[in-house]
C-alpha cells in the first residue's frame, strides 16, 4: 500500500461520530452497572439483526420476542423504583411484586408496537445506569423480595437479560457471542456467589464440608463454596480489586471439586441446561457435588 | 481459534464481541487496525480521495450499527471488511460512470491497475480490462475508443466510420457485456 492512500487524518474522528449517530454505544454509567449495560447493548444488537421480523416468534414462557422484552423492562422497573429512578412506565408505580407488574406491563405493551417497548426498555436501562454514583451500588435495596446490594441487583439483571437474549437467538436461530469477558466474570461470579443461598434453599448443608469450584474459560476462576458463602480463591476478581481475605481452604475441607466452562456453568445457573446433563468434572464426594448442580437453578426465571 | 485470529493482539472474536456489547473502544481498535486497508481499498477503487472517505465511513459505520453482521467463525474481521468496502467502491464508481455516462461520455475514471497485495485483491481496473478483451472486436473498438480514448459517440463513428447510431449500440451493448462479465466475477451487488 502506499503512503498516498493512508486514510487522512481528520477521517478518524469523523467515521467514529458517523458511527456513534448509528447505534448508541452501551449505556454509559459505573462500574456497578457495566455488565448489565454491555448485556443490554448485546440484547438490543440482536434485536436490531432481527429488524423487526420476530417479534412474535414465541421464545420461552409463552412469551414472543416482543413480550419478553416487555417482562425484562417490568423486571428492570422494580429495580428503578427501588433505587429512586423513573420506572417505565411511571404509573401504575412497579410495588414489588414482580408477577403483577409483569402483567401490567405486557398489558400496556401489547397495545403498542414493538418497537416503541424496546425504545422503553432501552431507555429505562440508561436511566438505571445513571443512577448509580461513582463508588456507590453498595446499598441495599429489596428487588421482587430479594435484599441485596445494588451492584448484585445490577448482576441479576445482567444475568438475566442475557439468559433470555440467548433464549432470543435460539428461538430466531440467530448468533449471538457469549459476553465479553469483563461482564461475563461478573455475571459468573455473581452465579457463584448466589450458590450458597441455592444450596440453603435445597436443603442440602455443607456443614463444615466445602466444595471446590473452577470455571475454565474467559471470565472463569477458582473459587470454594462454603455454607455461608463462596469465596473466590483463585482467578480475576470481577471488580479489579485485590483478593483481600480470601481463605484458603483447611486440609480436607474440600469433600468435592468440580470443574467445568464458565458459559456452561451460567448457563446451567440460569436455567438453560439440565444438572443431570452438563458438562462437568466431578472429582471427590460425587453427591455432594450433584447436590450443588442441582441447587445451581435455583433464582433462575423463566 | 483459528489461523491469523492472533496475529495482532485481541483475536477478531474478541473484539466483534465488544463490538457487540456496544463497547466503543472496540470500534477505535477496529479502525486504527483496519482503516488503512479498508481506505486503501476505496481509494485504489474509485481513485477520489472524497469516495474513499465516504467508503471508508460507511464501513466502520455499518460495522459498528450491525456488528452480528461479522461472523468470526465464517472469515477474518480484515477479509469481511475489505469486501464491504469493495462493494460500496464499485457501487460508488458505478453511480459515478452512470453520472457521467448523462453528461455525454466525457472520459470514463476506470480503476487504477491494480498492484494489489490486500486479501482479496481488488483488482477491479484489472477485471475490467479482461472484460474489455474478452469482447467481440466490434464491440471492443468502439468501447476502447469511447472510454479508454475519451471519444464521444460522433467521434467514435467518425473514425469507425459507422453510422451515429450504430456507433452509440456498439458502445451500450458492450457496456451491458462488461457489466455482466463483471457481474459473473461477483463485483456485482
Amino acid at each position: 500500500m502506499t503512503a498516498e492512500h493512508a486514510p487522512p487524518r481528520g477521517l478518524r474522528s469523523a467515521t467514529l461520530a458517523a458511527a456513534a449517530a448509528r447505534r448508541a454505544p452501551a449505556p454509559p454509567g459505573t462500574g456497578p452497572t457495566r455488565p448489565y449495560a454491555a448485556v443490554v447493548a448485546m440484547l438490543d444488537a440482536l434485536l436490531t439483526e432481527l429488524a423487526g421480523a420476530h417479534w412474535r416468534t414465541p421464545v420461552v414462557n409463552g412469551w414472543t420476542v416482543h413480550e419478553l422484552v416487555a417482562h425484562l423492562a417490568a423486571t428492570d422497573s422494580l429495580l428503578a423504583a427501588a433505587i429512586g429512578a423513573p420506572p417505565v412506565p411511571p404509573a401504575p408505580a412497579p410495588g414489588d411484586d414482580l408477577d403483577s407488574r409483569t402483567r401490567t406491563v405486557l398489558e400496556r405493551a401489547r397495545r403498542l408496537p414493538p418497537e416503541r417497548t424496546r425504545r422503553e426498555w432501552r431507555g429505562q436501562a440508561e436511566t438505571l445506569c445513571r443512577s448509580v454514583p461513582e463508588g456507590g451500588g453498595d446499598d441495599r435495596v429489596r428487588v421482587a423480595g430479594w435484599p441485596m446490594r445494588v451492584r448484585d441487583h445490577f448482576l441479576a439483571r445482567a444475568f438475566e437479560t442475557w439468559v433470555h437474549a440467548d433464549d432470543i437467538a435460539s428461538a430466531t436461530r440467530s448468533r449471538l457471542p457469549p459476553p465479553p469477558v469483563a461482564p461475563l466474570t461478573a455475571i459468573a461470579d455473581f452465579g457463584v456467589r448466589s450458590l450458597p443461598p441455592a444450596l440453603d434453599l435445597c436443603g442440602t448443608d455443607l456443614g463444615d464440608s466445602a466444595i471446590g469450584l473452577i470455571l475454565h474459560g474467559p471470565g472463569g476462576g477458582h473459587w470454594v463454596v462454603r455454607a455461608r458463602r463462596a469465596t473466590r480463591i483463585g482467578g480475576p476478581r470481577p471488580d479489579g480489586r485485590r483478593g483481600a481475605g480470601a481463605t484458603a481452604p483447611r486440609p480436607g475441607e474440600v469433600a468435592a471439586e468440580i470443574s467445568l466452562s464458565t458459559l456452561e456453568f451460567c448457563f446451567l445457573a440460569g436455567g438453560r441446561r439440565d444438572p443431570a446433563a452438563v458438562e462437568v468434572e466431578i472429582s471427590g464426594e460425587a453427591a455432594l457435588a450433584r447436590a450443588l448442580l442441582v441447587a445451581a437453578p435455583t433464582f433462575a426465571g423463566p | 481459534m483459528r489461523v491469523g485470529a492472533c496475529e495482532e493482539g485481541r483475536g477478531d472474536a474478541e473484539l466483534a464481541g465488544l463490538l457487540v456489547a456496544g463497547d466503543s473502544g472496540a470500534l477505535e481498535e477496529a479502525y486504527d487496525r483496519y482503516a488503512p486497508v479498508v481506505y486503501g481499498l476505496a481509494r485504489r477503487v474509485t481513485r477520489d480521495a472524497q469516495a474513499a472517505e465516504d467508503v471508508t465511513q460507511e464501513v466502520f459505520g455499518r460495522l459498528w450499527e450491525r456488528p452480528l453482521a461479522f461472523d468470526p467463525a465464517r472469515g477474518s474481521l480484515r477479509v469481511w471488511l475489505s469486501t464491504l468496502a469493495h462493494r460500496r467502491a464499485v457501487d460508488w464508481v458505478r453511480a459515478e460512470q452512470r453520472r457521467r455516462r448523462m453528461n455525454a461520455l466525457p472520459d470514463l475514471a476506470t480503476p487504477e491497475p491494480g498492484v494489489d497485495v490486500d486479501v482479496i485483491a481488488a483488482d477491479v481496473a484489472g477485471r475490467v480490462r479482461r472484460a474489455v478483451t474478452a469482447l467481440p472486436p466490434d464491440l471492443r473498438a468502439a468501447i476502447v475508443l469511447a472510454y479508454y480514448g475519451g471519444h464521444t459517440y460522433r467521434q467514435v463513428a467518425r473514425v469507425l466510420g459507422l453510422p451515429e447510431g450504430t456507433a452509440k449500440s456498439r458502445i451500450r451493448l458492450g457496456l451491458r457485456r462488461i457489466a455482466t462479465a463483471l457481474e459473473g466475477e461477483g463485483i456485482g451487488r
